[in-house]
């Protein structure tokens, strides 16, 4: 699994867009940006977080954004992984998306 | 639960304990740490009670829970938690009264009650938590102490010391999650410090002119709550 969603991630890299696969309880899977034990956690949290709120309303996330000072973090839930992918742009969110798509086959 | 999260909503993490108020254990990412020793510290009104009794009434199937009853008996207990619509009238639920037996009343025909002569009998309450600990095994056990604040004005604090480090790391070794229940502004600074210095947690209800709140640990923002028929509501 690692290894597939690395390609994935790599490739989505190798278009600006850096990502990681994070998951659910914090563990990171797999990363092209910086991403230590703490962040990997925090990342999980926000996911949890909003999900947790979400199905309070009884409604379900479909992806999460979290704007920074000009980047913006897009997280989106696969299964009990969540994958993300930093861009600077939401024209590349659609890329982001494609490659959460990809990665879907390869996360349980 | 695989990886230390529901997998339905993994904000619950595997090693808490449900608090038993839904709000609150998404708050807390699941509830109380389990294993764990918390201390709840509120004024002397019904507020950090109805905590304890939404923790102890929200046993599971595969769970045991005891309230250590300091100065109210079981009966009063129930009936308290029952104006908050907190039913403690359940199988698993198990009282260690160490109230009754101080004014004569104690019932000793009940088979979920442990009577106890006072809250001075340290040791008694001890080999009572030994008893349960063995009726609980392969079960999570809740435990709450209703309240310390009793125990430590009844005892000498070198005793109270040593009764702390004794249970606190044996119903950590089982796997229980433990609340203790302190009066604030009772006991000094020094008290305070014994009581806190083994404890995995603690949670402040403050009354802020009428108004209640509750300081979580690692939280820097206060939690308005309020206490109604229903019980313990987030607000």
């Amino acid at each position: 699994m690692a290894g597939e969603l690395d390609a994935i991630l790599n490739e989505m890299k190798a278009k600006g867009i850096g990502g990681a696969v994070v998951r659910v309880d914090g563990v990171a899977v797999a990363s092209t940006i910086a991403l230590n034990d703490l962040s990997s956690g925090l990342l999980a949290s926000v996911a949890n977080t909003s999900d947790a709120m979400m199905k309070r309303m009884d409604d379900r996330q479909k992806e999460i954004e979290v704007a920074f000072d000009g980047l913006i973090l897009v997280m989106i839930p696969l299964k009990n992984h969540v994958f993300c992918g930093m861009i600077k742009d939401r024209e590349e969110k659609k890329t982001v998306q494609e490659y959460a798509l990809k990665a879907k086959a390869f996360v349980s | 639960m695989a990886m230390g999260v529901n997998e339905e909503m993994p904000i619950l993490k595997a090693n808490r304990l449900s608090s038993g108020i839904a709000d609150l254990d998404i708050i807390l990412e699941g509830g109380y740490f389990n294993p764990g020793n918390i201390v709840m510290i509120g004024p002397s009104g019904i507020e950090k009670a109805a905590f304890a009794y939404h923790f102890a009434a929200s046993v599971g199937p595969n769970e045991n829970a005891y309230v250590i009853c300091g100065n109210s008996s079981p009966a009063d207990i129930i009936n308290k938690a029952s104006t908050l619509g907190i039913n403690l009238n359940k199988p698993n639920i198990s009282f260690i009264d160490c109230y009754s037996a101080t004014l004569g009343k104690a019932d000793e025909t009940n088979p979920k009650i442990k009577v106890v002569s006072g809250p001075g009998a340290l040791n008694d309450v001890s080999l009572m938590l030994n008893d349960a600990i063995k009726d609980s095994a392969g079960k999570k056990m809740r435990v709450v102490f209703d309240t310390l604040s009793t125990f430590v004005l009844y005892n000498p604090q070198d005793s109270i010391r040593k009764f702390l480090s004794v249970i606190e790391g044996r119903l950590k070794s089982v796997g229980a999650t433990a609340i203790y229940l302190v009066d604030d502004g009772v006991h000094d600074k020094q008290v305070l410090s014994l009581i806190e210095h083994g404890m995995d947690e603690t949670y402040t209800i403050e009354d802020r002119g009428g108004k209640f709140v509750m300081v979580l640990p690692e939280l820097d923002m206060p939690i308005p709550i309020k206490i109604g028929p229903a019980g313990v509501a987030i607000q």
